[in-house]
């Protein structure tokens, strides 16, 4: 390693990179492609989130100006809650389009998150959406392959290359100093707009700039800067083992298209068929079959809630139900609510479980993709993964239940058990109740969730580097 | 057969080839001497049709290039410097492509036999060209020039890089072209082959032809002295 | 002739002796055949699902009349699910389209249906995300950038190596020979479609009908239309680098880039909140009915079904008539925004179909889509038959639910059953004749620009 040298070369690939005429058009042609997607995107997500909290605002009122009502009228009144777009959510789509958007939560049911954009949309979705990330994860690496596929073996095609070995520099100067003059030209055509756009963007759109969001930028932006030198480090070694640079260009096209469509597909593909996640109605009929084991408060003669039941009359030393001095449907609506939903979030957990497995099987692929992995690391840095949005049903869940249990327990000490359905609470039981507000997650969750995707990026930098030293030793790829 | 009238051609300010006059008779070879970029291949590639000339008239059986590109390939075959051919097809198969596309129709015995005459080994028939070695190539073309039956054949710096026997045998192939009537333009940097060859040599320099010479009253010592005081 | 014959089997072998086209073509199968596995597997799923459903049907009911016995059928009603199911048509394999997004099965209960309508399959949105893998996908994706490989150099690279200069003086018919380079290549991609979609219609067990050939043919003619665009490429006269280049970028902006941004100008140019609004009017229109005197509501029942208007409603205690007779009008009070929310539908389905006049890609989707009613139109078929059969169940237990049957005396299986959809054959005239537009004018530029830059004299000595 002679960093003079490296050094000479980086500036020389730097001068050739920035005087070619195709690199500019290329250049400006995704710089206009970014700056739309990330206007469009902005413009979408505001124009989402403002929406969602039109219909949140509304319910909200509707909620509060409710009048005196039976509790458990209010139960299944229910509440609707409006899921909003993260503030980076316009940099990065991620999984936004194919989550539910909308849930209507009530008593003892567990409804499904509805509304998603997929649902309402007609096959071009699946083409992808044009967002910044996109543009930065597909088309860069592209520009890269555009640029930087003749950085060797053209030199190999000329005859240069011989000369420049006669040369004192070494084999692996040459290719560290191409790798570096191309990152930099890269990093300088990047870096700063997608810094600029997060923060920008992010402040356009929520306000202010948290220390959060400000630590999730540095380090989405920092993930990208490594995500383009594994790139580089790809093309300058596929560069370097070509004979010529048509070759090197046909061997780059075909693993970007293999890196892009083909892994990701199949590895996706793979996981759903390892791990065999059930669809709606196998879901469903399994927490059925062990709700009617556990105890069914519909069933009259439900073992359990027999038990239950003479359990109580003990307790108060009563002989009848009537007799009790709370009501006593509240009190089967109360233990059912528990039972239903520790059983549903036992299975759905299970579920999610399953989803995870899946979806590891792509995170592993990160190894042999970085495609994967930064798809991975943006979506989890800009809330719009898989865990976000788990954490968005686990939330609105929580918030279902422990409402629910409210609700029961105003049913419970408020309402007779005679004549129960004729009798009404005031309307401030409810109106104290808080309303639903998403708590995103954590960015240290967020970060535990990428490590490994992260783990793989640094990874292909490094075998990368070891890709490049093991090239400059083998005589054959100097020919 | 091979005439140039007052061919003259320019790039912008340079002229590469410069109101050059030369005929070439059926069995004669010419061969162009002179150093690079002193237009030789300019001149090759005026008589193909490949550029438009910018002054004069180069014509082939009488034909102007320019004119009629299309009915000049009937009479004229071209051999460049590195004969590059589909390197997935065999010799056989290469050769029965080209002569077909020259509308010739020959049988298998017929193809063979044509690439037997320019000293092709019997065995590299059916392999495929990219085992080829380049003096084998050459062979190859020689066929296809000779398939065609053309009656000018146009030479770009044949024997470059050919190694002394295949150079050898590749004169002695074009001295039997030329004896069956073919009149044959070469373009060489190798005195002595041009010498052994050629009936006449001219020697150009930057664009003009400076002087035809005759092959047979000059000996080999006086070419090149001249061609060096020329050049 | 013969002669034009025997080039044309030279061109062909040593087209088909070249690395690039064995190695794409196995590839190609290789992926196509993964392609047919999780498609196979992914409608298998569904239709185990499907013919699962009467069974979760028949003990469902038997559950809930078990629970309900000694109670009137009032009571008992608000319990059961009852369950539709949008079976796939057999060409659904072919193209899975949005078939994983939507749900297929849907069960609704005799309340309100407008908030019932749109719940969702579970499914793993990051698998959504990554996208299907079927044969659409790999007639769609991937033949294209096999057209790429094998045509980007066929000029050029002759060029690059000087066969060209001695095929050039060796004939006379350059045009003939060009055109017959392109004819093999043509000619074997139309083969390898051919053969890769047999392949398809064999393992996913097409029937041999209309919709088959319908599926075949926008196949073909979108083969047809990348091949010209190849062609229209390698017309330039340009070097390999440079047709390969401009290729893959023709090929992201017409895959990647411009459905990317028509996506995104359809769900922002025609947003829908009138789903969530739905749902909110629905959930009010109905509660509110709780607070207000039962008469209106009544009133608003009997418009539609005058014959119970001789039931009696009392006035001050809970009657599980007032209660369905509510539970309609939240139904009516969410009619206007239900039905705004199926006109947006239709205006999203117009807009993409206006775009596919633009992207020949888009196109041949949406066709292959609507062939395979794998579309948003054909899932927007299902959910109104979901409503019709609402309807019907209603209307099946409104007498009982009025007299006031015991559960017991009632056949709760006695409904009218649930009518699929059915496949709803529709020729895609439009996207066949966009796709086509688009291979004709390629071609014509192409022709142009061939005559152009390979017929006529031209410098092309480089050096």
């Amino acid at each position: 390693m002679h960093l003079h040298y490296i050094k000479l070369i980086a500036r020389q690939e730097w001068n050739a990179i920035f005087r070619g005429r195709n690199t500019r058009i290329l250049y400006f042609s995704l710089l206009a492609v970014s700056l739309l997607a990330m206007i469009t995107g902005w413009q979408y997500v505001g124009k989402f989130n403002r929406q969602q909290a039109t219909a949140h605002q509304q319910v909200y009122d509707q909620w509060m100006s409710q009048p005196d009502r039976h509790p458990h009228r209010v139960a299944h009144y229910g509440y609707l809650v409006f899921r909003e777009k993260s503030p980076l959510s316009f940099f990065d789509f991620g999984l936004d389009s194919y989550v539910g958007n909308a849930v209507f939560l009530e008593a003892h049911r567990q409804n499904t998150i509805n509304l998603s954009e997929a649902s309402f949309s007609n096959g071009m979705l699946r083409f992808g959406e044009l967002s910044m990330a996109l543009v930065l994860q597909l088309l860069v690496p592209l520009l890269i392959i555009f640029i930087g596929f003749p950085t060797i073996a053209g030199l190999k095609q000329n005859g240069v290359l011989k000369i420049l070995l006669c040369q004192r520099a070494s084999y692996f100067d040459l290719l560290v100093g191409k790798t570096a003059g191309l990152t930099a030209a890269i990093w300088i055509l990047f870096l700063p707009l997608i810094l600029i756009s997060l923060f920008v963007g992010s402040f356009f759109l929520s306000g202010k700039i948290g220390v959060d969001n400000t630590l999730r930028i540095l380090i989405i932006v920092s993930s990208y800067a490594v995500y383009f030198l594994s790139i580089v480090l790809l093309v300058v070694g596929v560069s370097a083992v070509s004979r010529s640079a048509k070759q090197a260009l046909m061997a780059l096209v075909f693993g970007w298209i293999l890196f892009i469509i083909i892994i990701p597909k199949s590895a996706q593909t793979l996981g759903s068929r390892l791990y065999e996640a059930p669809n709606k109605i196998a879901f469903e009929q399994a927490i059925e079959a062990e709700m009617s084991q556990q105890g069914d408060s519909h069933n009259p003669n439900d073992p359990h809630f027999a038990q239950l039941k003479a359990d109580l009359l003990k307790k108060y030393g009563v002989d009848s139900v009537q007799a009790l001095p709370l009501n006593y449907g509240a009190f089967v609506m109360k233990e059912s609510e528990t039972i239903t939903s520790t059983l549903f979030n036992k299975h759905f957990d299970r579920l999610i479980g399953t989803y995870r497995s899946q979806n590891a099987v792509s995170t592993a692929f990160g190894f042999a993709d970085p495609f994967l992995a930064i798809r991975n690391l943006s979506m989890n840095l800009s809330g719009t993964d898989f865990d976000s949005f788990t954490a968005f049903q686990q939330q609105t869940e929580r918030y279902r239940y422990e409402k629910s249990q409210r609700l029961n327990e105003i049913h419970l000490t408020q309402i007779q058990y005679r004549n129960d359905s004729q009798q009404k609470v005031g309307a401030d039981h409810w109106q104290r109740m808080p309303d639903f507000t998403f708590q995103p997650l954590s960015i240290a969750a967020n970060l535990s969730a990428a490590g490994i995707s992260l783990a793989a990026l640094v990874c292909w930098v490094l075998a990368g580097f070891g890709a490049l030293y093991y090239i400059s030793t083998k005589r054959h790829f100097q020919l | 057969m091979i005439e140039a009238k007052n061919l003259t051609k320019r790039y912008g300010n340079h002229t590469a080839v410069n109101q050059l006059d030369l005929l070439i008779q059926p069995g004669e070879v010419f061969a162009l001497l002179g150093q690079n970029g002193a237009g030789k291949t300019t001149t090759i590639n005026l008589f193909l049709g490949f550029t438009e000339p910018s002054e004069g008239v180069a014509l082939i059986n009488g034909l102007s290039v320019a004119d009629q590109p299309q009915e000049i390939k009937r009479y004229l075959a071209y051999i460049p410097e590195t004969v590059m051919l589909y390197p997935n097809l065999t010799g056989i198969e290469n050769l029965a492509y080209f002569s077909s596309l020259a509308d010739f129709a020959y049988t298998p015995e017929e193809l063979g036999s044509l690439l037997s005459a320019t000293g092709l080994q019997t065995q590299a028939f059916n392999q495929r060209l990219s085992a080829y070695s380049k003096g084998m190539r050459q062979k190859v073309g020689i066929a296809i020039a000779v398939a065609k039956k053309a009656k000018a054949l146009l030479l770009d710096e044949p024997t470059s890089g050919l190694d002394p026997k295949a150079s050898s045998e590749f004169s002695e192939i074009i001295q039997t072209r030329a004896a069956n009537g073919t009149a044959i333009l070469m373009t060489t940097h190798d005195i002595f082959r041009a010498k052994e060859v050629a009936s006449r040599i001219g020697i150009m320099k930057e664009g003009v032809l400076q002087s035809i010479l005759d092959a047979d009253t000059i000996s080999a010592n006086e070419l090149e002295s001249l061609y060096l005081k020329t050049v | 002739m013969k002669r034009y014959r025997s080039v044309l089997l030279l061109e062909l072998r040593n087209f088909l002796r070249s690395k690039t086209v064995q190695m794409g073509t196995i590839g190609v199968l290789a992926f196509a055949f993964y392609s047919f596995l999780h498609a196979n597997q992914v409608i298998d799923q569904q239709e185990q699902t499907i013919t699962s459903v009467p069974s979760v049907q028949k003990n469902h009911l038997q559950q809930v009349v078990t629970h309900g016995t000694g109670k009137v059928a009032g009571t008992t009603a608000y319990y059961p699910f009852f369950y539709t199911v949008n079976p796939p048509a057999p060409w659904a394999r072919f193209a899975l389209g949005q078939r994983d997004i939507y749900p297929y099965t849907l069960k609704v209960k005799m309340l309100a249906i407008e908030g019932q309508l749109y719940d969702s399959e579970l499914t793993n949105p990051l698998t959504l995300l990554a996208g299907n893998l079927d044969a659409a996908f790999v007639f769609l994706f991937l033949l294209p950038l096999l057209i790429i490989a094998l045509t980007y150099n066929v000029i050029s690279e002759e060029q690059e190596t000087g066969v060209w200069n001695i095929l050039h003086t060796s004939t006379t018919h350059v045009g003939q020979t060009v055109a017959g380079k392109l004819l093999v290549r043509l000619g074997v991609l139309l083969l390898l479609t051919f053969a890769v979609f047999t392949a398809a219609c064999l393992s996913l067990q097409l029937p041999f009908t209309g919709p088959t050939f319908q599926l075949l043919l926008v196949v073909l003619i979108y083969v047809l239309f990348w091949f010209t665009m190849a062609a229209l490429i390698v017309s330039f006269g340009k070097r390999s680098s440079f047709n390969a280049t401009a290729l893959i970028c023709v090929w992201i902006f017409l895959t990647i880039l411009l459905p990317g941004i028509a996506t995104i100008v359809v769900s922002s140019s025609v947003p829908v909140p009138e789903a969530s609004e739905t749902a909110i009017r629905q959930r009010e229109g109905y509660h509110a009915k709780w607070d207000q005197p039962k008469k209106a509501t009544m009133e608003k029942f009997y418009a539609v079904y005058p014959q119970y208007r001789h039931y009696p409603i009392p006035d001050h205690t809970f009657s599980p008539g007032w209660y369905y007779a509510m539970q309609f009008s939240g139904d009516l009070d969410s009619k206007h925004a239900s039905e705004q929310l199926f006109e947006k539908l239709s205006q999203r389905q117009s807009l993409s179909e206006t775009m596919s006049w633009f992207n020949p890609v888009i196109a041949a989707q949406q066709a292959l889509n609507k062939v395979a009613n794998t579309d948003l139109e054909s899932h927007v078929r299902y959910l109104q038959s979901v409503k019709a059969h609402h309807r019907q169940i209603r209307e099946y237990f409104y007498p009982h639910i009025f007299e006031d049957t015991p559960t017991e005396h009632l056949d709760w299986a006695g409904y009218p059953p649930y009518q699929p959809v059915g496949y709803v054959s529709e020729f895609p005239a439009a996207g066949i004749l966009a796709i086509l537009g688009w291979s004709f004018a390629c071609l014509a530029l192409a022709f142009v620009l061939f005559k152009r830059n390979f017929l006529t004299i031209k410098n092309l000595s480089h050096d």
